[in-house]
């Protein structure tokens, strides 16, 4: 590895976010997340993106962001618009966040922890 | 598979359902079904959409019409025309805007608003177990610079200056102690970071190795180079899986690009990370006891010195280091020393991870900078007291902490005025307790926690422990006196003095502050009361019944 290595690298992963998919579904599984069942959201999301077959949405797994209390937790980021947290999201909650908010772009308000301009 | 070439949406928000949209989408539902057009279009109910008087509204997508003020008749022109047709019903379509994302709360603002995460800068943010993640975010870049640019004595100088003081409970400057292991020559040297986090209340190091792993990572390289050590080891809690896995994951990839291994960008210096899973006690946290059970034998506290910066692990000298420590070295290179000072407070610099937990609202783990006063993360950050309850005790810093009461709560939360108030920075643990629970029985739950850990070596803690956790119990059961207290509080002093490690020279730390700060409290319960009403006669006859407040 050498300096030029590691730029070149980096320029792979650049390249690899702009080619990025429009919709991306960010999943906390940290290990607090997965006591609190996370495994299942997560596999709920992924049963509802791959039925409807959005094939441009990607799920991203990632560790715990700090609100424990409210895990699991998801956020939404689509492109051009603000990112979206929601907590406490059980797989029924995580079916109905992507039929209303990644396919329809209607925000579930009620399930919302923060929006991020 | 199931395709959907259609998704109609009927807002179902409680507004609305006054205004008929449930028997919209029924109508809706039953033509769809009776043109058996069910497999292909999709019907959903939605929270509200934020323009209710227009309603009940209707978007069909994925071409994005709304219809407003959807009725019966309009619902069966939608369908008929609109969704069996493609041919929208421009009469019936909506022409403001719906305002949904900017009706919902910002709930987690305060939450967010007092802090700074510099440590936790990636955390919860990019995906672990992809190395590609962090390389984005610049990772792997100050370790090659530093191998460029910096000498060692540069390095260990920039740590030094910057004031970082160990994360892991003792709060020693980092700077100096990389100084004496770079100072000492021998053939090897190690840099071991301590994931034992064996301290109740505490989570902070599992979320950094599980959110973060590779800024631990590229840290114990920057700290091998500092010393001249070109083996670490992380020291993982045996029951954090999770964390085990990611850190192996880590380390895979890190090798598999040549970031860990030999010549490190050519520079010559070889680094690599092993993992040393724990054997599950709250000694082996402690850094001696930590390189005993890695040599294979009982986690047992040794005499100091010699400190393992001078000999360590297998007699060599070693950097035993704690994993928010370690996270805090990549940040400082590359934002630079003044930066770093210009968070906190001139006696202690940077951020601290603090986990909230007990009876507030919001318990999780925050990072601010130093010196932020204790009411503002409960209060702020925290949410308040949980429960409706109000405030008794905060005890800072994990079971060995001091508890401080309401008239502390201004406290800033630092090294030099957490000392001031008879507490500790210690792991930044933050337990919360509300009136409902009793200080005795609180105390009862801290020092059973002491008699249990007690690995039993020196006889100050071993028997001390368990004559504390006999004195307080006997007060929750009202048969104790002024005198055995007393005798209590001395005994501590002793333990304090002659035991071995920080476990058994600890409990006097809180039991000082209890006596102090919840003397009326104690002096009841000698007068046979309880205030809290938790306590009564004969209630640890049967064994363990100590409030279980740390979970
Ligand atoms: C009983 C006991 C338990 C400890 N447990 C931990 C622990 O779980 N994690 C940790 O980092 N340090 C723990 N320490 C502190 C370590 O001995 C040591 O000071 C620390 O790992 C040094 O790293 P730092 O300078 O980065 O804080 C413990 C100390 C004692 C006395
Ligand atoms: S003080 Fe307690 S825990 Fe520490 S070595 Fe002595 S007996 Fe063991």
């Amino acid at each position: 590895m050498s300096l030029k290595d590691l730029e070149r690298l980096k320029q792979q992963a650049t390249d690899a976010q702009k080619n990025k998919t429009d919709i991306q579904i960010v999943v906390n599984m940290g290990s607090c997340s997965m006591a609190k069942n996370a495994g299942d959201t997560y596999d709920a999301i992924a049963d509802e993106i791959k039925k409807r077959g959005l094939e441009q949405v990607e799920i991203i797994k990632t560790g715990c962001f700090g609100m424990c209390e409210s895990e699991p937790l998801i956020e939404i980021i689509k492109k051009g618009q603000p990112k979206v947290t929601y907590g406490k999201i059980t797989p029924d909650k995580a079916r109905h966040i992507v039929a209303s908010h990644i396919v329809n772009d209607q925000v579930v308000g009620e399930l919302v922890l923060s929006v991020d301009e | 598979m199931e395709f959907y070439r259609a998704h109609v949406l009927v807002c179902g928000g409680s507004p609305c359902v006054t205004l008929g949209c449930k028997a919209v989408r029924e109508e809706i539902e039953r033509l769809v079904k009776e043109k058996r057009l069910e497999r292909e279009i999709c019907i959903i109910e939605t929270g509200c959409l934020g323009a209710c008087e227009e309603g009940p509204i209707v978007v069909v997508y994925p071409d994005g019409t709304v219809y407003s003020k959807v009725n019966i008749d309009a619902a069966r022109e939608i369908v008929n025309e609109h969704l069996v047709r493609g041919r929208p019903v421009k009469r019936l379509q909506y022409k403001g805007k719906l305002t949904s994302v900017s009706r919902t709360e910002n709930k987690s603002k305060d939450y967010f608003q007092t802090q700074k995460r510099v440590v936790l800068e990636n955390v919860g943010l990019i995906n672990p177990n992809n190395i590609d993640d962090y390389i984005l975010k610049d990772g792997y870049k100050i370790l090659e610079e530093t191998l460029d640019h910096l000498s060692p004595e540069e390095v260990v100088n920039t740590i030094k200056r910057s004031g970082l003081r160990g994360r892991g409970g003792a709060g020693f400057p980092t700077g100096t102690k990389l100084g004496v292991t770079a100072r000492t020559t021998a053939d090897q040297k190690y840099i071991v970071c301590n994931a034992d986090e064996g301290e109740p209340g505490t989570y902070k190091d599992r979320i950094i190795m599980e959110g973060d792993p590779h800024k631990i990572l590229e840290g114990m390289a920057l700290c091998g180079y500092a010393v001249g050590a070109t083996k670490g080891y992380v020291y993982i809690r045996g029951e954090y899986y999770q964390s085990i896995a990611t850190i192996r994951t880590a380390i895979e990839q890190a090798r598999e690009l040549g970031l860990l291994g030999t010549n490190l960008f050519d520079s010559g210096f070889d680094f690599d990370v092993e993992i040393k899973e724990g054997a599950g006690s709250y000694v082996c946290g402690e850094e001696t006891a930590l390189i005993q059970s890695m040599e294979g034998k009982r986690g047992e506290a040794t005499q100091k010195p010699p400190y393992p910066s001078t000999s360590g692990l297998w007699g060599k000298p070693t950097v035993v280091i704690n994993v928010e420590t370690v996270a805090n070295i990549v940040p400082i290179l590359k934002h630079g020393v003044d930066w770093y000072k210009s968070l906190g407070t001139p006696s202690s610099s940077g951020t601290k991870i603090f986990t909230l937990s007990g009876n507030v609202n919001n318990r999780g783990l925050i990072e601010v900078p130093m010196g932020i006063p204790l009411r503002e993360i409960i209060y702020g950050i925290g949410g308040g007291i949980s429960g409706g309850r109000s405030f008794k005790m905060a005890q800072i810093g994990g079971t060995a902490g001091g508890c401080l009461s309401e008239a502390q709560l201004d406290t800033p939360l630092d090294y030099e005025n957490l000392q001031t108030v008879g507490s500790s920075l210690g792991s930044g643990a933050i337990l919360v307790v509300d009136d409902s629970h009793c200080i005795v029985d609180v105390a009862c739950s801290m020092l059973n926690f002491f008699a249990h850990e007690s690995c039993g070596q020196c006889t100050p803690c071993r028997e001390g422990t368990s004559r504390l956790l006999q004195t307080f119990r006997k007060l929750s059961e009202f048969t104790a006196t002024k005198e055995d207290l007393d005798l209590a509080i001395k005994l501590a002093r002793v333990m304090q003095r002659t035991s071995l490690c920080a476990s058994g020279q600890s409990p006097i730390m809180p039991l000082e502050g209890i006596m102090q700060n919840f003397a009326s409290e104690i002096e009841a319960h000698l007068n046979q009361e309880c205030p809290a009403g938790v306590c009564h006669k004969s209630a640890h006859k049967t064994l363990g019944k100590e409030a279980v407040i740390n979970g």
